[in-house]
């Protein structure tokens, strides 16, 4: 297991309250590969305890967009100016 | 009210390209980056190319610019689960030139960028995001920022990365498809710069680099790659989306088995990571460029798709300055014209030919499809070219076999069809060879 919490610890966010990805519990239910899981590199969605349905965060999103590009049925866009992921300058 | 004659959509090279093309000819430009500063959200390897090209338009660019190290290296690397084959070149001739690549952190190199376009008069404004263009009778006339700031201009350059939304509600992008994008997740892993040197064999501030294909990706289609800067490691693995999404493979487990890899592990022995990160890649090629102008508006950069994919080299931010600059020059064209039609804003098409960029695409427009998405170029090859290197040193037959049985072997070993690799030889060689 690859502790992807550890690698965005290496990251500085400017959290915003409100979440830039929204997901739709009902097409969650009727999708069976439920690709977001396992490709998001930031971790943000995970199998909720029913089993059928996706828990998604957005406090580590790396604002890559690929859960946007697997999943047709989520709305995702860049967090509000100032919010977000930031590269440093390392 | 705020006026402009030209507004650029992100800072990153190919929109900080454009602006400084813009400002030097006097335009009042303005370059709009939603992040706190420019390059705070932008990530690639990142090897830059044509280092020729950038002196052109940046002057003094290998003195000035944020360069980490100058490639004299370059490796291309078969990787299995326990062997490596590598194919190597190295100019030893270095004297303050490389054979044409620079390595760089994206966060300093494209605030040097989009610094260099302030210098030259372009006005720059972090943390906006553009939430929606203007349009008058379907004529661009600016737009709005943040859900609240009108800033008016006849043109628009939208050099927005990747997810380009400004094209997509332009009408210009096509529909995604996840076989064209590969997902990049990346780790900077500092080391002494001495350390550096000595397990790269380099010099003083020469580069290497590195591009491996085989077990790397698993089951999925795509390849590693090993970067150094100054000071530490860019250590990476590219994965075709499609390709993941059916192997439901994790990158960063990809990305930590390459790391533990027997052959890398010693690279990066002792170092910390002091960075992680992912982006996506548009490696669809020509095929799926969006269309590139319409009246009042250019696409350029990654928000084009202008993402090159060849197998041995992926190129782009060399093509997102290019193309910003031939943004930037049609901008200019149009404004002391006054005609921001889409016949006049065609001159960016005529642009990108000239410099080679267009028809760069479209020689290279089958490698997407024939080497990215070609399972056994990805899954199988590797392995077998690998074998035979196994097959010739470990001398398990006697008498010693010619060469030509040694092959034969070890392609029935790794079940390789006779028919199918000489089609897919046929398929690459079409792609980039001829």
């Amino acid at each position: 297991m690859v502790n992807v919490a550890e690698k965005l610890y290496t990251l500085s966010y400017e959290i915003d309250a409100k979440s830039h990805i929204i997901i739709d519990e009902k097409a969650c239910l009727k999708c069976d590969k439920k690709p977001c899981l396992n490709i998001c590199p930031a971790e943000m969605f995970t199998l909720a305890s029913d089993g059928k349905t996706v828990v998604n965060s957005y406090e580590g999103c790396l604002e890559c967009g690929t859960c946007y590009l697997v999943c047709k049925t989520l709305s995702w866009s860049y967090p509000r100016a100032g919010y977000g992921v930031n590269f440093r300058k390392v | 009210m705020m006026n402009f004659d030209a507004i650029i959509v992100g800072a990153g090279p190919a929109g900080s390209s454009a602006a400084l093309n813009l400002a030097r000819a006097g335009k009042k430009t303005l370059l709009l980056e939603r992040g706190t500063y420019p390059g705070s959200k932008n990530l690639s390897g990142a090897a830059v190319y044509d280092l020729k090209m950038l002196e052109e338009i940046y002057p003094n660019f290998s003195k000035e610019a944020p360069i980490e190290r100058f490639l004299v290296k370059k490796d291309i690397a078969f990787i299995t689960e326990e062997e490596i084959m590598q194919i190597g070149y190295k100019k030893e001739s270095f004297a303050g030139a490389s054979f044409g690549g620079v390595t760089v952190l994206r966060s300093k190199f494209d605030a040097y960028l989009a610094e260099e376009a302030v210098k030259a008069g372009a006005t720059l404004i972090t943390e906006a995001l553009v939430t929606k263009v203007l349009k008058e009778n379907g004529i661009i006339k600016g737009v709005i920022i943040n859900n609240q700031d009108i800033v008016y201009a006849p043109i628009v350059i939208a050099s927005d990365g990747i997810n380009s939304f400004i094209a997509k509600a332009c009408g210009l992008q096509k529909d995604f498809t996840t076989d064209n994008f590969s997902l990049g997740v990346k780790e900077i892993i500092a080391l002494p710069e001495e350390v550096i040197n000595e397990r790269f064999h380099l010099n003083g501030n020469e580069g290497a680099t590195m591009e491996l294909v085989g077990s790397v990706t698993g089951k999925a289609y795509g390849g590693g790659f090993i970067h150094t800067n100054k000071d530490s490691i860019a250590i990476g693995v590219v994965a075709q989306v499609e390709s993941l999404e059916n192997t439901k493979l994790k990158p960063y487990e990809l990305l930590e088995n390459f790391k533990n890899h027997n052959a890398i592990a010693p690279l990066i022995k002792g170092g910390k990571t002091i960075e992680y990160g992912a982006h996506l890649i548009p490696e669809g090629g020509y095929n799926c460029f969006p269309k590139l102008s319409d009246a009042g508006i250019m696409v350029a950069g990654d928000a084009a798709g202008m993402v090159m994919v060849t197998g041995y080299l992926l190129l782009g931010v060399n093509y997102a300055i290019e193309s910003g600059r031939c943004a930037g020059e049609t901008a200019v064209e149009a404004i002391n014209n006054n005609d921001y039609s889409a016949e006049s804003m065609k001159t960016y098409e005529t642009k990108l030919k000239e410099c080679g960029l267009l028809d760069s695409f479209k020689n290279m427009r089958k490698t997407p499809h024939n080497l990215v998405n070609n399972k056994n170029l990805q899954n199988q090859y590797p392995y077998a070219i690998v074998d035979i290197m196994n097959q010739m040193y470990s001398m398990p037959e006697k008498p010693m076999p010619k060469l030509k049985k040694t092959i034969f072997t070890v392609g029935k070993k790794n079940q390789i069809k006779l028919k199918e690799l000489v089609k897919d030889i046929w398929k690459m060689g079409g792609s980039i060879g001829w």
